[in-house]
């Protein structure tokens, strides 16, 4: 049956465009997490930075308004004490106002939002030293009073709280701008965690569904498999059945030429021997009436007849040895083989030798182990280039018999076993039908041998066959 | 010249009375007795064995077999011939038969005349034993 291999080839391809397409799936996943991240890490980054010039920004923006302090109480000193060193740390606060506001400025100055802030920041930095140097010009000039003056009124309160103020607001703008992008981080790192949860997900599925899917394909593998194993033996057994059918009806179909030839043979030597053997006795009768009455002629005719019925007689008894070897079917198949044996050896001139057992044989092994000698016997003078053969037949274990032919042949000539006619064949199958075996081969140095084992069988022939 | 007194085992009845016809007319042969089969020979055999002077025995019966009747009228050690008629004469049948004490053996065809002469030859009192000519 090929059906579940047409079904197999019919689903490869699908499975192949499926496969494709995953792949394609499983590629864009990874870019878009891939991208995703980059995405989050580049945002973070620069929020990141953003975050550290907040940090900057408070800093210088504390160095302002402490120096500014620190100048206030510098500018207190000196109109309290008249002393010059009073003004040396006003003028060091100065500077540093300075470098710290022109650092927020190169930092944040190209900031459209944060720059007002930091440009006010500044101005009233401006005013507020501005009245603070005004009144120290004052006192140098000699206008103490007026110095005074100028320090009693509430202007550098207000202008230290203008300060403070512009300060505090440049500071929220900061702190808001800082939170805004602290939020869109955050924003940033959700976008990517989702990203990367839902490509997990879908990556654990796409497992599961693979793992379903491969286990699937197996277990079809596996009952295709199974399938195939249990055609296969189905089809070994059918042939098996086949084969013994035909051999049990090759056996039966050789039975059936066998008990013919049987029973032509018989009536052979029954019917038209006993005519025949009549026939010589009347001729013998017919032969001395002729002798009483001294007819030359009747002789000669007498004579002619006797040999006409010899030649029918001889006619009669080769057709029926080719028929059914008398000596098996009358004597038994060890008899049989030391005829066989002995026209062997008279017709090749070959010496054999024999060691015959005697053994309990079925008709039917019989005929066949007989047969199989014939054949080996056969084969000895055809291939063999033999001076010697040697014939066994013995019992082995398990009620079977067993005949060997062995020769001297040309053993080194090949390992091979001898070329075989269909007769040969057809006699082996039959022998391995049966229950029996044969094999044949070199014995290297010592010539080509044959063995048929055979089932023995009750059947033992012949009286004559168990008698010796 | 005396009368042979003869049993005759052979299970062809064509065989058995031209047989039967040619001995006594040729050979001063007076048939006492026939069988077909082993088992009716030896029953016969078995009632005693001096009134026959001669067994003419065929190998093939219709049951058992004429080497049978051989071997157990050699074991009763009567005094007839025995001589062996088959239409499977070949050597070593004539070795197996001799060797179970029969004094001669004929082929069924080919040597009818030897046998006649053979009867003769017991009725002059002139048969040789078994192994001599014949």
């Amino acid at each position: 049956m090929l059906i579940p291999t047409i079904g197999k080839a019919g689903r490869g391809e699908p499975l192949n465009q499926r496969s494709a397409a995953a792949f394609i799936i499983g590629l864009l996943l990874a870019l878009a997490v891939f991208a995703g991240n980059e995405v989050a890490y580049q945002r973070a980054q620069h929020a990141f930075v953003s975050m550290r010039g907040i940090d900057s920004e408070n800093a210088s923006v504390e160095v302002v308004l402490h120096r500014l302090v620190d100048a206030e109480s510098s500018q207190r000193g000196y109109l309290l004490t008249a002393r010059k060193e009073y003004l040396l740390p006003g003028a060091e606060a100065r500077r540093d106002i300075e470098s710290a506001l022109a650092h927020l400025r190169a930092r944040f100055g190209n900031d459209p939002v944060l720059r007002p802030y930091i440009d006010a920041l500044a101005a009233r930095t401006d005013e507020r030293l501005s009245e603070l140097e005004e009144t120290i010009t004052l006192h140098e000039v000699g206008r103490v009073a007026a110095a005074r003056e100028l320090l009693l009124t509430d202007i550098g309160w207000e202008k230290m709280q203008a300060v403070r103020q512009a300060a505090l607001a440049l500071l929220s703008i900061a702190r808001s701008k800082a939170e805004a992008q602290g939020a869109r981080v955050l924003a940033t790192l959700n976008l990517g965690r989702i990203g990367v949860h839902t490509t997990m997900t879908l990556s654990l599925l796409w497992f599961i569904y693979y793992l379903r899917k491969s286990a699937a394909l197996q277990q079809e593998q596996r009952l295709h498999a199974n399938d195939l194993q249990r055609e296969r033996e189905r089809l070994e057994a059918e042939v098996k059945v086949r084969t013994q059918e035909l051999r049990g009806l090759n056996e039966r179909l050789q039975l059936v030429r066998e008990d013919e030839r049987g029973r032509v043979a018989r009536t052979l030597h029954d019917e038209l021997g006993a005519i025949l053997t009549a026939a010589k006795l009347d001729m013998a009768r017919l032969r001395r009436l002729v002798d009483g009455q001294q007819s030359a002629e009747a002789m000669v005719r007498l004579d002619h007849l006797a040999d006409t019925l010899d030649q029918g007689i001889h006619l009669k008894r080769s057709i029926m040895e080719e028929l059914m070897p008398s000596a098996l079917h009358n004597l038994g198949l060890r008899e049989a083989l030391e005829v066989l044996a002995d026209e062997f050896s008279t017709r090749t001139r070959l010496s054999t030798d024999l060691i015959l057992e005697e053994v309990a044989a079925s008709d039917h092994s019989r005929v066949l182990a007989y047969r199989w000698v014939e054949s080996a016997l056969a084969d000895v003078a055809l291939h063999a280039d033999a001076t010697y053969v040697r014939i066994r037949l013995n019992s082995i274990q398990g009620d079977m018999l067993q005949v060997a032919v062995d020769d001297d042949g040309d053993a080194t000539a090949s390992t091979l076993p001898h070329p075989q006619d269909d007769s040969v064949v057809n006699l082996r199958n039959r022998i391995e039908g049966l229950g029996g075996s044969v094999s044949e081969g070199c014995v290297p140095g010592q010539g080509y041998g044959r063995v048929a084992t055979l089932p023995g069988g009750a059947g033992s022939g012949p009286g004559v066959a168990t008698q010796t | 010249m005396s009368v042979v007194r003869t049993y005759l085992v052979e299970d062809n009845l064509v065989i058995r009375d031209n047989l039967t016809d040619t001995l006594q007319e040729l050979a001063n042969v007076r048939v006492v007795g026939t069988a077909a089969d082993e088992a009716t020979a030896l029953e016969r055999l078995s009632q005693g064995t001096d009134d026959i002077d001669l067994m003419i025995i065929d190998l093939f019966l219709s049951s058992g077999s004429g080497m049978s009747v051989l071997r157990s009228v050699q074991r009763m050690n009567i005094n007839a011939k025995r001589v062996v008629l088959t239409n499977y004469a070949t050597q070593d049948i004539r070795r197996r038969c001799t060797a179970l004490g029969a004094d001669r053996v004929f082929d069924k065809s080919s040597e009818i005349e030897d046998l006649i002469d053979y009867c003769a030859t017991i009725s002059d009192g002139t048969a040789t034993v078994a192994g001599g000519l014949h």
